[in-house]
């Protein structure tokens, strides 16, 4: 209450925190749109990069965020939802937009199916259990030469540009994704707004005081781990059209564990770490090759303590304290 | 209407409650003392689905309550606060009681994560609800801050909005005035004989506070290793020899 002196006219000068943050907001959206048109082609496809990472992410979030469990495992949906849209736009021809809703009932489904088991487990049995859906995964696709293309993988069509948007290629790319990582970051925002969200937090902080409260606590962890699912298999999906390539080998466990890593370091149940953290998860791993070819992994790893050390919380954390540091110093003055 | 009847808890060799049965009719305000572990959190967690009964009935408006899921508890009318507070340390103040609401609301993840209308509608007025509910226990001040950090005075009575905002007719409260300063004690006694009046509320309250469980409740039952050994007005129970000696050991 140490404001409460201030006289009015001074406060109404400084913009308040939601004013800050609907402006930052704004000024991102609109950087979003100018960023395709201002950028070579190689930059804009690792933006699009980004933002499927950053859809796969907001899944993770969801599951590792908000509903307190754990998943080692979603880079085996992010290769489920990637395969559903290869192997449709392979075999049948399908168009483009309709392998996204396929790829993303397909990995619901089977999401929800493990969701089922992860019920009766937590922590670190929960974590083996959904890395063993990353590790089967690709001697599977392996396996299934005939639909899958074996280790030689499927090539295949990029979307193409309607004429009237005059896009090249990698912009019109960037738009779709873009517009799939709204409409999935608007979707969970308003998700997590809800009485779904301050359900799957109060399963997360007290599950005996949630299930006391009413909320069924099988059907909500089912359905946090459906959706989470799910979302990296939309994210798969438009790798898919991106890449125009899928091979078991883009799919390793490593996969699953740089999404963790990156959730973490974006920030954890914070509304931008996913966006932050598909940042991390695209451009740090060839950061570090470049600095050192001989142990990239030793230069990531330094890159992660580095952060968690600065950033407890990770760069969303970061970024809300650096935000509330400049709130504070503007409002001194 | 509750009646308890029988009710036995084993734990391997251990008796937790033994036989215990007693009714409360509508209206009442029960109290439930006893020295610890005399098993009153065992019967809390009975009545609420937590803890599974080994014999005995639990009848509340005719219906066994010992069938019914524990999710589903607070869709019979019943809500409880915990012994050491149960709330969700990283949600606001508001969001504890909201999740209070939860069953008075029916979104599902996909109409919430399309904001459908009737998504906004029904949140627009579960939101009117617990912020007349913050205003009355007088939290409305501390709504947007995380439960967390919050004086232990203050969690106990948003552990309390949290349980009414459920709208309960039963309402089970596991030592309210634990860790309150004697000033609060009085505050929170009056408080909760207003809230009982307006909101026709039943009341089963374990509390060790003794002045406070004498001053305010209808009817005391005390329990002593599981078993009931006194049920009846405040003054008969302070009277109960039994009673005596289960506090004071009895004279050698």
């Amino acid at each position: 209450m140490s404001d409460v002196d201030i006289p009015r006219t001074a406060r109404l000068a400084v913009p308040s925190a939601t004013a800050l943050r609907r402006l930052a907001v704004a000024l991102v959206a609109v950087a979003a749109c100018v960023a395709p048109f201002q950028l070579e082609p190689f930059r804009v496809f690792q933006l699009t990069m980004v933002l499927v990472y950053a859809v796969a992410l907001l899944g993770l979030n969801l599951l590792v965020g908000h509903a307190g469990q754990i998943s080692l495992g979603h880079g085996g949906f992010f290769a489920i939802g990637a395969y559903t849209a290869a192997v449709m736009l392979d075999r049948w021809d399908t168009p483009h937009v309709l392998t996204l809703p396929a790829a993303m009932a397909v990995t619901f489904a089977l999401g929800f199916g493990l969701g089922v088991p992860a019920l009766r487990l937590r922590g670190l049995y929960l974590a083996l259990v959904t890395m063993t859906i990353a590790i089967f995964l690709v001697p599977l696709l392996k396996r299934f030469e005939s639909v899958t293309g074996g280790s030689m993988g499927l090539t295949l069509s990029r979307p193409e540009p309607p004429s009237w948007t005059g896009l090249a290629e990698d912009q019109w790319l960037y738009f779709l994704a873009l517009a799939v990582a709204t409409a999935a970051g608007l979707a969970v925002w308003s998700l997590l707004r809800s009485r779904v969200g301050r359900a799957l937090h109060a399963v997360r902080d007290n599950e005996i005081a949630a299930e006391v409260m009413g909320v069924r606590l099988a059907r909500y962890k089912t359905l946090a781990f459906a959706w989470s699912a799910m979302l990296a298999g939309a994210a798969g999906a438009v790798n898919t059209w991106v890449i125009a390539f899928v091979s078991p080998d883009s799919f390793t466990v490593n996969l699953s564990i740089l999404l963790l890593a990156g959730i973490v370091v974006g920030g954890l149940g914070s509304t931008f770490g996913p966006l932050l953290g598909g940042a991390f998860v695209l451009f740090v791993p060839t950061l570090a090759q470049d600095v050192n070819q001989a142990a990239p992994g030793v230069v990531f790893g330094v890159v992660i303590i580095l952060i968690m050390y600065v950033a407890p919380r990770g760069l969303a954390g970061l970024a809300g304290r650096g935000g509330r540091f400049l709130d504070q110093a503007l409002r001194k003055k | 209407m509750l009646e308890v009847s029988g009710l036995t808890v084993r734990f391997g060799g251990i008796t937790a409650l033994d036989h215990v049965g007693f009714t409360v009719r509508p209206g009442d305000m029960v109290g439930l003392i006893g020295p610890n572990g005399a098993g009153k959190t065992t019967l809390f967690n009975c009545l609420t689905r937590r803890y599974q009964a080994d014999e005995g009935t639990v009848r509340w408006d005719g219906a066994d309550l010992l069938a019914v899921a524990p999710h589903a508890i607070v869709a019979m009318g019943i809500a409880r606060t915990f012994q050491n507070l149960g709330l969700f340390p990283e949600l606001s103040v508001r969001d504890n009681v909201l999740v209070g609401a939860h069953r008075h609301a029916k979104a599902g993840f996909l109409s919430a994560a399309l904001r459908l209308p009737s998504v906004r509608r029904e949140e627009a007025a579960l939101r009117a609800e617990a912020d007349a509910l913050l205003d009355r226990l007088d939290l409305a001040a501390v709504a947007d801050h995380p439960a967390a950090g919050l004086p232990f005075g203050t969690l106990k009575r948003i552990e309390l909005a949290r349980a009414l905002a459920a709208r309960p007719r039963l309402l089970l409260l596991d030592e309210p005035c634990n860790g309150l300063s004697h000033g609060e004690v009085d505050e929170f006694a009056a408080l909760l004989r207003a809230l009982r009046e307006e909101r026709e509320l039943t009341v089963i309250v374990v509390e060790h506070h003794m002045g406070f469980v004498m001053g305010i409740c209808d009817r005391v039952v005390c329990l002593e290793f599981g078993s009931k050994i006194a049920d009846g007005t405040p003054a008969e129970v302070q009277n109960d020899q039994a009673v005596r000696d289960a506090y004071l050991g009895a004279a050698a």
